[in-house]
């Protein structure tokens, strides 16, 4: 999460955008996309009322979210996930160098 | 500190899955009226977070690990998402001067 945020964060200051380099959609397309997302908002709250379980969330097992416990999980279970996540987090640390270098000239 | 954890342990799951929803709908609202695909990026974001939480609190309803180790793929898929994203923002930006998607839009067809 915090990688996430830095990333940002330096992609913001690297292209130091200024107000009249980002244009801003009409005001019936944003309107019409409230409208949409007001629906999205409507449906999902509507069906979730159907749900009648509304207990408080307690915690059964007081060592659920412990790192211990996650990582047996995540070492028994999961290990071809994990390996192949992996694997993906490289190649796109690889493309992502590729695709912002420079381009160099070719002599 | 004591308190704050009862009343975090009172919240039912109905109230999560509110949450979520209205977490998810700012997402998808972001993504509908903005142009700057940064800011796009960064609804896209919201929407994996809203989900994260959503799947947090499932686990913990299902007493079951599962769940918290899928917030760890999905938190991984979206840090490769986003290196990706953002390296060829940084592209366009160097190209076009811009980060407007509009100008892409021949992408379209």
């Amino acid at each position: 999460m915090g990688a996430i945020m830095v990333l940002f964060l330096f992609v913001l200051m690297l292209l130091n955008l200024n107000e009249g380099s980002m244009g801003s959609k009409s005001n019936l397309i944003k309107m019409i996309g409230v409208i949409a997302g007001m629906c999205l908002i409507i449906t999902l709250v509507g069906s979730a009322r159907v749900l009648t379980a509304s207990e408080p969330l307690v915690l059964q097992t007081q060592e659920l979210g412990l790192v211990k416990n996650l990582g047996k999980v995540l070492f028994s279970k999961f290990l071809l996930p994990f390996e192949v996540s992996s694997i993906l987090l490289l190649s796109a640390m690889v493309g992502a160098v590729l695709l912002a270098k420079k381009e160099i000239k070719r002599a | 500190m004591e308190n704050i954890t009862q009343a975090i342990q009172g919240v039912p799951l109905n109230h999560y899955i509110l949450l979520c929803t209205i977490i998810f709908s700012i997402g998808v609202i972001g993504v509908l009226i903005r142009r700057n695909a940064i800011v796009i990026f960064m609804s896209v974001e919201l929407m994996l977070n809203a989900v994260n939480l959503l799947l947090t609190a499932f686990s913990v309803q299902h007493n079951d690990p599962s769940g918290q180790v899928f917030v760890f793929f999905i938190m991984a898929l979206a840090a490769a998402e986003v290196a990706v994203g953002l390296a060829i923002i940084v592209m366009i930006f160097r190209n076009t001067n811009s980060t407007d998607v509009n100008i892409l839009n021949k992408l379209k067809w």
